[in-house]
């Protein structure tokens, strides 16, 4: 995967302040994420940590330029959002743990879409497809249809689609959700390797055990406020816990309590 | 910027993607390719079995009276038919029973009129086979008695025939086939469209969002507009394929079974210059446009699959009626049908099959459509871009119909909406009828609280919608009380003034209303009855069905205009009156948008009591007569209200207009 690499450097995700309300029933606004600000670093794993419906969705979504934030900024790899949203998703690489391929079409022809979506050149793709199905050994099924496909594989070219036009900014919505071991450990895998390629990379997740061992920082996100944003020994000496589970519930109870 | 080159990709690969679906290559090719030859060519070729067989069996009858053996030397000429010794009745072994009555000799020899009664089973080809052979011979018999008859007396034969009178089809047999065609191809062409773009509609915007995969496109550097216009050409295309591919098997089937004909060729020649089939096709275009671009934007409304076929299928349905309208015998393109969406299509094709047509009329209806398809995918288009609409993946409808699995929530699904409103309808329309002629005016009150409101109130309590919610149970302030009544008053009387100008171009029967007045008895009921039943009633219930269950599923969905005309239409077409539609379809928008706009229910209930209530008080003459100056005898027309009774309407229209956005924009 090396054909495409690029030097990174500084913060390639900067959000500030953003905001998002939607209509709720009879026309009252329905605050989903209230002022997140925050910033991810080129090579850093920045993991939302909250429970279901805190907002980590949205904000993610917001991030990724697929919804427009109430109000409030964010940059993706330099380019505002809000002002230039095309160029600030050709920088992103967006990946949902519900989301699944289509079923009609293999591998190939699916990455050659999206590739096409990306401005890239026919044989660009071709070679960088190449390239990855070697390093994700995904050689034996990339001409398969992929409602055929198995959990793990189809995991494989979610993340082969992701990483195809070389993103600055992995943005990953509960990537792991649902997976079973090998799936989920091909998912923590790619992360990493991300991670050492200097790609910035923000996911969410339910899951404490990932985010302890993966993130350099965490935000934690509650009710649509970002509750907190800080390392995972930042977090442990804030509160009393010994663990990021119990830090996480302190913090949730107090803000509930508060 | 909209880039071509972006939308190509997206059409690529979605067409990819729809050819490599069994359902959409089963509707665009299967279906007409089998369908038609199995229909027409073995449907017909074992009709005609079916009849050799009828025909080379022999029948066997019996005579019964005394008289029998008299008359049963008349069948022996046919060898056809054997007289049975049994004496009936009809089965499968005696297919036909002659009876003859007692003096039928007697009359027969006498020169009177001989009665025979052929009994016969219409159900069993082979015994109406036998009463139609029965019938040839007695014919043949009838011809022998009457030539004997007259040259008894003298007379020539032409004495029995003082006039003969015969029909001749003027029509050229080009014709006569174009016309038989013309009623029957626009309409399976209208539904094959249809069809054709109701499975890629759905599969590529509700069955995108439930896989999920609407949200990584959307992740992409691509504009909605370019992901609309690549996912609404491939519905257009297929939608295009499967009416060509449909109208391509219905020629090649047809020409078919004429060359099976082989002499009666001639006498079906069908006429069909390449002229109208190449305008056939240029009218294909835009109504596969239009029809694509209103399925693509209703089914992105839905949450899902299934929700999306809940809302598609009424509209499938819907598009039925005019399509069907050039199958109805007398229909033709007019000036006003010229302009009405689809079934302009269908008069056009029907009508280049039997005569040519202006120029000017085959533009009106170009261009029309066009622009309807141009209004759809503009709508399809704002949908498109709401965030809210194309993201959401809930699912609408649950899968399993206990009670206690549906979620409690404060608003009801479109679906369920659409659901009751459709149900409401077929309700309304045929338990209604037969209720309103059964029982008159108590059946106009049980309709409306029976078969609008019951059902409406019983399934959004089964679903667990929030009632009061559902049915903006709001009271109103003061204010919007007095700003309702104002409207009331107002629009009552705009309303009948624009009925009465409606009345001069397109009048509503007289023996009509006579008829609705007899059927109602509306002459017997007193006038607090009539104000009751006709006012009250419809109000709560109407307004609870379509400014309650039904608006309050949409308003979510549809932007505000949408929501009002779709609302509107609705309660326009449940009058189910032709006459009637265009007026309470605009009273219907206005109810719509006070219901809207004040998230209470009550104002429009006063404004709509206030409406009936007057038009009941003029219609039983409460009001003095003056006042409408119905029929003035000197114009022979009638006249409307006064000026200045139509000032203070207005004036009254206005200021609650006024009071009502004032209130809105000051509500928390």
């Amino acid at each position: 995967m090396d054909s495409f690499e690029t030097r990174r450097s500084g913060p390639l995700i900067r959000a500030e302040s953003l905001r998002k309300e939607f209509q709720g029933p009879g026309g009252t606004p329905i605050v989903a994420v209230a002022a997140a600000s925050f910033h991810v670093e080129a090579g850093e794993i920045f993991g939302l940590l909250g429970p279901n419906g805190a907002g980590k969705t949205t904000l993610l979504r917001m991030l990724a330029t697929i919804i427009t934030p109430t109000s409030g900024r964010c940059w993706i790899a330099g380019s505002a959002a809000d002002e230039a949203p095309h160029a600030a998703r050709k920088h992103v690489g967006f990946m949902s743990g519900n989301t699944r391929l289509y079923g009609r079409l293999t591998p190939r022809e699916m990455l050659r879409y999206f590739g096409r979506l990306y401005e890239m050149k026919d044989d660009a793709i071709a070679l960088r497809t190449g390239e990855m199905a070697e390093s994700l050994d995904m050689t034996d099924f990339l001409d398969r249809r992929c409602d055929t496909l198995s959990t793990g594989q189809t995991q494989k070219v979610s993340i082969a689609r992701v990483l195809l036009h070389d993103p600055d900014v992995l943005i990953l919505d509960e990537p792991t959700l649902g997976l079973d071991i090998m799936s989920r450990s091909t998912i923590l895998s790619f992360i990493r390797a991300a991670k050492t390629r200097h790609h910035s990379i923000i996911f969410s997740t339910h899951d404490m055990g990932d985010a302890e061992l993966l993130c350099d920082r965490l935000g934690i996100i509650h009710d649509g406020e970002m509750l907190a944003v800080a390392t995972t020994r930042e977090l442990l000496a804030q509160s009393d816990a010994s663990n990021l589970h119990d830090a996480f519930l302190q913090l949730v109870h107090g803000h509930v309590t508060a | 910027m909209i880039r071509p080159r972006t939308i190509l990709t997206i059409f690529r690969k979605e067409s990819l993607d729809m050819l490599r679906d069994r359902r959409t290559l089963t509707a665009m090719i299967g279906v007409p390719m089998v369908l038609y030859p199995a229909l027409f060519v073995f449907g017909s070729q074992a009709a005609m079995m079916q009849q050799n067989k009828i025909e080379s069996t022999p029948s066997r009858i019996a005579v019964v009276g005394k008289d029998a053996v008299f008359v049963s030397g008349w069948f022996s000429e046919d060898p056809q038919l054997s007289v049975a010794g049994a004496r009936g009745p009809v089965s499968a072994e005696i297919q036909a029973v002659v009876v003859l009555p007692d003096n039928f000799r007697n009359d027969v020899e006498s020169g009177r009129t001989a009665h025979a009664v052929v009994e016969y089973d219409a159900a069993e080809p082979a015994s109406y086979e036998a009463s139609r052979r029965v019938v040839d011979a007695m014919d043949k018999q009838f011809e022998q008695l009457l030539k004997a008859r007259l040259d008894g007396a003298g007379l020539p034969e032409t004495f029995a025939d003082p006039i003969e009178v015969e029909t001749k089809n003027v029509a050229p047999p080009a014709k006569a086939t174009g016309a038989m065609l013309g009623m029957m191809l626009p309409l399976i062409m209208i539904v094959m469209v249809g069809v054709g773009a109701f499975y890629p509609a759905i599969d590529l915007t509700a069955g995108e969002k439930e896989r999920g995969t609407f949200e990584t496109l959307l992740s992409t550097p691509t504009l909605s507009t370019e992901i609309l216009a690549g996912k609404f050409l491939t519905v257009f295309c297929i939608a295009m394929i499967t009416g060509l591919t449909n109208l391509g098997s219905m020629v090649a089937t047809f020409a078919f079974q004429l060359s099976q004909m082989g002499g009666k060729l001639a006498e079906y020649e069908i006429s069909f210059p390449l002229r109208n089939v190449a305008l056939i096709f240029a009218a294909l275009v835009p109504l596969a446009f239009l029809i694509s671009a209103v399925m693509m934007s209703i089914a992105v409304l839905a949450r899902s699959f299934r929700e999306a076929q809940t809302l598609l299928t009424p509209v499938l349905i819907l598009m039925i009626f005019p399509a069907a309208l050039a199958a109805i015998p007398g229909t033709s393109l007019t000036t006003a049908t010229q302009f009405l969406p689809i079934a302009n299509f269908s008069l056009l094709f029907k009508d280049l099959m039997t005569e040519h047509i202006s120029t000017a009329s085959i533009a009106a209806v170009l261009i029309s459509t066009t622009l309807y398809a141009l209004l759809a995918l503009a709508f399809a288009a704002r949908v498109f871009q709401r965030e809210e609409v194309v993201l959401s993946v809930e699912n609408g409808l649950p899968v399993t119909l206990r009670r206690s699995m549906y979620r409690p929530r404060a608003l009801p699904t479109p679906g369920t909406s659409v659901f009751i409103l459709v149900l409401c309808l077929l309700l309304f329309f045929y338990v209604g009828t037969w209720l309103q002629t059964t029982y008159g005016l108590a059946g106009v009150a049980l309709s409306q609280w029976f078969l609008f409101l019951a059902p409406a109130v019983f399934i959004l309590w089964y679903v667990r919608v929030d009632l009061r919610s559902a049915f903006s149970l709001r009271p109103p302030t003061p204010l919007l009380v007095i700003a309702a009544v104002l409207l009331g008053i107002g629009w009552a009387i705009i309303n009948l003034h624009l009925s009465v100008l409606q009345q001069r171009v397109f009048p509503f029967p007289e023996s009509l209303a006579e008829e609705i007045t007899k059927m109602l008895r509306l002459d017997e009921a007193s006038i607090f009855l009539l104000i009751g039943v006709l006012a009250f009633s419809p109000a709560i219930c109407e307004e609870l069905l379509f400014r309650g269950a039904v608006m309050s599923g949409l308003r979510k969905l549809l932007p505000a205009w949408a929501l009002f005309l779709c609302v509107g239409l609705a309660f326009g077409a449940a009058h189910m009156s032709v006459h009637k539609l265009g007026l309470t379809t605009l009273s219907g928008v206005l109810l719509t948008y006070i219901a809207w706009r004040t998230g209470s229910i009550f104002p429009g209930m006063i404004a709509h009591v206030l409406v009936n209530a007057t038009s009941v008080l003029i219609d039983r003459k409460y009001m003095p007569a003056s006042i409408l100056k119905i029929t003035d005898p000197a114009l022979g027309a009638d006249q409307g209200f006064p000026i200045w009774i139509l000032a203070i309407a207005f004036a009254f229209f206005v200021c609650a207009i006024l009071i009502i956005e004032r209130t809105a924009r000051s509500r928390p």
